[in-house]
């Protein structure tokens, strides 16, 4: 849960400053293609972030 | 290519770790705030630099008196381009700093996985009667928990319900200080109410009420 609320958090929130983020490429939406890769790889992500926290 | 993370007050020292493509972290000094950025040579939108992104933010929590996040894919061709960005900002950067100092977000989620009783209704009346039992759930979790939680919060935003057993989904900015109560709230409720999943995470750096910040476009 917290991995995905902290994917969540990074894409979905925050500040806005230029207004025009793009995140699409060839009109898929890569937050949505990002979090299903994410849900996928999820183990992947958790040894990173151990590894970052460390 | 300036990849930005969020910006920072009082900023008492870098985190150790690299930013994005393994470029260092650098500040930028912008109105009162630091920028908080690294140079990467071209967007980057891997989960790999998702992550980083978020790894970094929540680094600055804890050595810093207010941070303002930015959202993922905030990127700026130079110095002058952020700082131009932000001077566009309204209302200031200084002001959203100020409203946040001190303060972390906690998110809390109530969710009822229980079966239903009664088979899933085949007639109009059958399934808004469910549906009003539904209303009535979510208007007593909003009584006996969100007002409670939202009177030890500084702010709070509460998304509306979607499909599902997710009866209250709330993001609180809680002052640091006010941590613990805030807690033993949570911790009340879900005691009190054993049939129900509460889910509690955080403090996350105020992401949710930085987009405040938006410039009108």
């Amino acid at each position: 849960v917290t991995l995905l609320e902290l994917v969540d958090r990074v894409l979905n929130k925050g500040i806005v400053l230029s207004g025009d983020i793009t995140l699409s490429v060839a009109g898929v939406d890569l937050v949505y293609v990002g979090l299903r890769v994410l849900l996928a790889s999820a183990g992947t992500l958790d040894r990173l972030a151990n590894e970052g926290a460390s | 290519m300036i990849h930005l993370y969020a910006f920072a007050s009082n900023l008492r020292a870098l985190p150790a770790q690299t930013g994005i493509g393994g470029g260092s972290l650098e500040t930028l000094a912008v109105e009162d705030a630091d920028a908080v950025v690294s140079r990467v040579p071209k967007p980057d939108v891997s989960q790999e630099a998702i992550l980083q992104h978020g790894l970094v933010v929540e680094a600055l929590v804890d050595r810093c008196d207010g941070v303002v996040p930015a959202r993922f894919g905030e990127r700026f061709a130079d110095d002058e381009a952020l700082r131009a960005a932000v001077e566009r900002l309204r209302p200031s950067l200084g002001e959203r700093l100020r409203d946040l100092d001190g303060c972390v977000e906690i998110a809390v989620r109530v969710v009822d996985a229980r079966e239903r009783d009664s088979p899933s209704p085949t007639d109009g009346g059958g399934y808004m009667r469910a549906k009003l039992g539904e209303l009535h759930e979510r208007d007593a979790v909003a009584e006996a928990l969100h007002v409670p939680l939202e009177r030890e919060a500084r702010a709070s935003i509460v998304t509306p319900p979607r499909a599902g057993a997710v009866v209250h989904e709330g993001a609180y900015l809680v002052r640091r200080t006010g941590l613990g109560s805030f807690q033993e709230r949570v911790d009340r409720y879900a005691g009190a109410h054993p049939e129900l999943t509460v889910v509690c995470t955080g403090p996350w750096a105020p992401y949710s009420f930085a987009a405040g910040t938006e410039v009108a476009a």
